[in-house]
């Protein structure tokens, strides 16, 4: 009787999140870089770009505790959003005491608008006759403290608009632990750094609203910041292996958002299987709710891809590679 | 933007290659079962056939099973709960979750056992049998019904013990699984001397089997040592008064050393012991069951004896109807190679002759099927159509080589033993190791390797067969008390190795010039590390020399099959089965008991009360290698080797 009202919970837990899923109104913005705000990995996106319980290297960007029990291998991915946007991101863990390190690299290529700034990830979509970039470096390291996961990442950002260049420093923190067998909950606190008041280079632009820059030239932008808490849980079901994960997030106190996703793994040879994911998501400016992908792994080889819906019927794909 | 089809197929062809790529190709060794089995010498009733008795069943058990009904409202007898915690210890929670789901911790083991019992008076021998670690929720006592059948319908009692609540994560329990059995024992003891029991003297509690699978296969070894005990040796503060009369101990695939007294190795003694092991095994990937036999002793002058089965093709699971052919759970399918194995009706075919010919020899005292242990070629026709290698030992052996002693090769393990080797390319003493992880047998043995070819350009000369000789002094000829019906054992495994040709023999009359640059040509090169494999069937010739120098030789095949190593591929990819196991076979030695009565028969003036060597001459084959072990003598084996060889 016990085992059947566990489930219960546990899937509620998982469902819970995908309820909020329409939820979220102001998003607490501005928020810059705007690197910040975009998915990391092809694996995580499928899944409704869901990572902070997370087990591949590019956890780094979601979780630095489950650096921890993050499988030791280097990864990459890369991603058109539109005909006019791409990017891509690299990842790389290792075994550390008794946990793991990881360091990460994403950066995105797009086109802007000479001003406003920030730009969020809709306007990202569009032709515009600037040019932008933004990217994220970032080292972390998950330890084990008293039978917990915890976790400590530091970052360095930029954003690059043709009017300034915004550079910050950020850290991100987490946790994270196995309760009732399979069942791994997680939370992080990710980019935890100073708001600013952004440089604008052009002193002009700046001062005479509307239509500018900014609404006056003193308008903080902040770091997204963004806490969450997730549960991922996997289990074998007869030949299928089944994953599924959640998490609730909220970006400052301001927006409370969800996303959750799916993935059945099916291996016909040791070491050889497929996936196919699907996943939702709380939606930010420029994106849609619905995400999916699928897999294939050869051994240590894992070849990922996945398609996120986007404002307007869009569709961005990503094609990741992961090699453990 | 999407991926096109061209690319999508041939994105699934390059990984179906790949997938393939890794998969193995199935290689078992050419089978030689159809001449090998071909003949049958036993004329007695098949012993994995149903018997005369009409066969009842019923549960025993605690009543405290929350999970079965079967062991809680159906028990016809009901049992009381055993205290199995200083054998059994689970951290504490798993503890708590297992009595959660079970009711029960180790404080309050149940005596649960599902029983197949022939409808008689009796009284019929009692065997138990345990299954090992697996699912505990996927139920494994259920499956060795098929035995209960057989064996009830022959004249015994069969009991299923569960022991299901012990499996899972768990290690260091095998002792309580051994202890939970003796603790039946107890029970049954009571049932036969009570008055109104459905079994009031109707067990023969002076034949008692037991019989064991997986860590059960350990722990009837570890039982058989128990009973004999008067304490826990992990505790002493615990005190057994067993002693039963045991007398068949039988493991099916046994894992050995999970479970240590004092830190050694469970010594077992005087038991009549039999363990049959697959080679194709998922589980227990080695032949454990090996250590085991070696280290039995027979101290008490009884007719005790012990043998080893081999059986090629066999896996862990299919000895058990619910375990089935995925030795490591429903999904290693994935990983290991079941199309290899044989069917599990085969498997079970033979499990139910070599078990029933085991129990009806050893209980019911039936020496007609004694032979089958000697030589497993006399019942060719009950013995399902694969491969076999057996080694067998009975309490009569006496040692004249074991190569266990010391390090001196010339010296054997009785005194009086003078061991010499001539033109032999290969000889030395080494541990025997197994299969998975190079686990050593504890038992050392002597490699010998010879080519009669003399280097040269000369391919056809060959030199005197090369040839190793046991020599017995008087005093140790009078002691060990040879005669025409003695037997010489030998266990030999050949090897695929093959020395290169051997060095011409010096010519002693010329004059040494050690100023003249030789002409002797460079040392021939290496063979070929891919050249077919040499499958030439090895033989080697047995000679025994009287002390007048009277010989008298027969071919080693004539007494069992000296076969190359048995293949063996149990993962599906072979790079994964290179990297987890050293060697693609295991050496399993073959016993050969050789009566001396037919070697006296083909030499008349060869006098076997006289015996003085015995010389293995190495002459049917130019050049191999073979591992040779327990080399002895016996005057004992006569009713295993009655029917002669076929």
């Amino acid at each position: 009787m016990v085992l059947p009202l566990r489930r219960a919970v546990f899937a509620a837990a998982l469902l819970l999140p995908l309820s909020l899923v329409a939820q979220g109104t102001s998003n607490g913005g501005p928020y810059a870089p705007l690197v910040l705000l975009l998915p990391s990995g092809a694996r995580t996106l499928a899944l409704g770009n869901t990572g902070v319980g997370g087990r591949d290297d590019d956890v780094v960007f979601f979780n630095p505790a489950q650096l921890v029990i993050a499988r030791a291998g280097f990864g990459g991915s890369i991603e058109r959003y539109s005909a006019t946007s791409a990017g891509g991101a690299l990842s790389a863990v290792t075994r550390f005491n008794n946990g793991g390190v990881g360091i990460g690299m994403r950066m995105v290529d797009y086109e802007t608008p000479t001003n406003p700034y920030p730009i969020d990830r809709g306007t990202m979509l569009e032709p515009w006759p600037g040019n932008g970039t933004s990217l994220e470096a970032v080292v972390g390291v998950g330890q084990v403290i008293k039978g917990y996961r915890v976790g400590l990442a530091g970052k360095y950002v930029e954003d690059n608009a043709p009017a300034l260049r915004l550079t910050r420093g950020a850290v991100d923190l987490g946790v994270s632990k196995d309760f009732f067998g399979p069942y791994t909950f997680a939370l992080a606190v990710q980019n935890i750094g100073a708001s600013t008041d952004v440089l604008c280079a052009n002193t002009q632009t700046c001062t005479s609203p509307p239509g500018n820059m900014f609404p006056n030239p003193t308008t903080p932008v902040y770091l997204p910041l963004r806490t969450t808490f997730g549960v991922q849980t996997q289990r074998p079901i007869k030949q299928i292996d089944l994953m599924a994960t959640a998490a609730v997030f909220m970006l400052r106190a301001d927006w409370v958002g969800a996303s959750g996703g799916v993935e059945m793994g099916y291996s016909w040879l040791d070491g050889y299987s497929v996936a196919l994911r699907a996943g939702a998501r709380s939606t930010l400016p420029g994106e849609a709710a619905f995400t999916g992908g699928a897999g294939f792994t050869m051994d240590r080889l894992s070849i990922d891809y996945a398609l996120e819906a986007l404002t307007g019927s869009r569709f961005g794909q990503r094609i990741g590679l992961r090699i453990r | 933007m999407g991926l096109s089809t061209l690319s999508v197929r041939y994105a699934l062809i390059t990984s179906a290659l790949g997938a393939a790529a890794c998969t193995q190709p199935l290689k078992l060794t050419k089978d030689d079962s159809p001449v090998v089995l071909s003949h049958q010498l036993i004329s007695a009733p098949n012993p994995g056939e149903k018997g005369s008795f009409a066969v009842k069943t019923l549960y025993y058990g605690s009543g405290t099973d929350k999970r079965r009904a079967i062991f809680k409202d159906s028990v016809t007898i009901k049992t009381k709960t055993v205290d199995a915690s200083p054998f059994v210890s689970i951290d504490p929670g798993p503890a708590k979750q297992r009595e959660k789901d079970w009711g029960f911790g180790p404080s309050k083991f149940p005596i649960n056992g599902r029983v197949w019992y022939p409808v008689g008076d009796g009284p019929f021998p009692l065997v138990l049998i345990v299954h090992g670690n697996h699912d505990p929720l996927d139920y494994s006592d259920p499956g060795y019904g098929y035995l209960g059948e057989l064996l009830a319908s022959r004249g015994f009692i069969l009991v299923s013990v569960d022991e299901n609540f012990i499996n899972g994560g768990l290690r260091g329990e095998s002792d309580g699984r051994a202890w939970l059995l003796l603790k039946h024992l107890e029970d049954w003891k009571r049932w036969n001397d009570s008055t109104g029991n459905p079994f009031y003297h109707k067990v023969d509690m002076n034949n008692i089997g037991i019989m064991g699978h997986s860590r059960g296969g350990e722990a009837v070894g570890i039982a058989a040592a128990f009973n004999r005990l008067t304490h826990y040796p992990d505790d002493a503060n615990v005190k057994f008064n067993f002693n039963f009369n045991i007398k068949a101990v039988f493991a099916i695939a046994p894992v050995d050393g999970q479970y240590k007294p004092a830190g050694v190795f469970t010594p077992i003694e005087n038991v009549n012991y039999m363990v049959i092991h697959g080679s194709h095994d998922g589980d227990v990937s080695s032949f454990n069951g090996l250590r085991t036999f070696q280290r039995i002793k027979f101290t008490d002058g009884k007719p005790w004896f012990k043998t080893a089965w081999y059986v090629y093709r066999a896996n862990h699971g299919q000895w058990n109807t619910v375990w089935g052919n995925k030795d490591n759970g429903p999904r290693s399918g994935r990983y290991l190679d079941l199309r290899g194995l044989i069917t599990p009706d085969e498997q079970r075919q033979f499990s139910r002759v070599v078990i029933g010919a085991f129990l009806e020899a050893t209980l019911h005292g039936k020496s007609e099927y004694l032979p089958i242990f000697r030589d497993h070629r006399v019942a060719g026709a009950w013995l399902p159509k694969t491969m076999y290698i057996t080694r067998f030992q009975e309490a009569g052996y006496k040692a004249l080589a074991s190569y266990d002693e010391d390090v001196d090769v010339t010296t054997g393990s009785s005194s009086g033993v003078t061991i010499s080797g001539d033109s032999l390319s290969t000889w030395k003493e080494a541990p025997l190791v197994l299969r998975n992880g190079n686990d050593p047998l504890n038992t050392n043995a002597v490699t010998l390797g010879w080519n009669s070819h003399i280097r040269g350009d000369d391919t056809t000369k060959l030199g005197r067969p090369a040839s190793y000789t046991i020599a017995l002094s008087d005093s140790l000829a009078g002691a060990v008390s040879v005669g025409r019906e003695s037997s010489i054992y030998l266990s030999l495994a050949p090897t695929d190795a093959k020395p290169g040709p051997r060095a011409p023999a010096r010519d002693t009359t010329k004059k040494a010039d050690s100023t003249k640059k030789t002409d002797a040509k460079p040392p021939a090169k290496k063979p070929d590390a891919k050249a077919a494999k040499d499958t030439t069937p090895v033989d080697l010739t047995v000679e025994l020399v009287d002390a007048d120098g009277h010989t008298a030789r027969l071919p080693l095949s004539r007494f069992g099959v000296p076969r190359r190593p048995l293949e063996i591929h149990i993962l599906r990819r072979r790079d994964e089965e290179r990297q987890r196991y050293p060697t693609q076979f295991e050496i399993v030695l073959q016993t050969y008991v050789l009566p001396i009565e037919e070697f006296a028969r083909t030499a008349p003036n060869f006098d076997p009360a006289r015996l003085r060597r015995i010389r293995l001459v190495f002459d049917r084959l130019v050049a191999g290698t073979v591992i040779v072990d327990d080399i002895g003598i016996s005057s004992s084996a006569r009713p295993f080797v009655a029917l002669g060889a076929p």
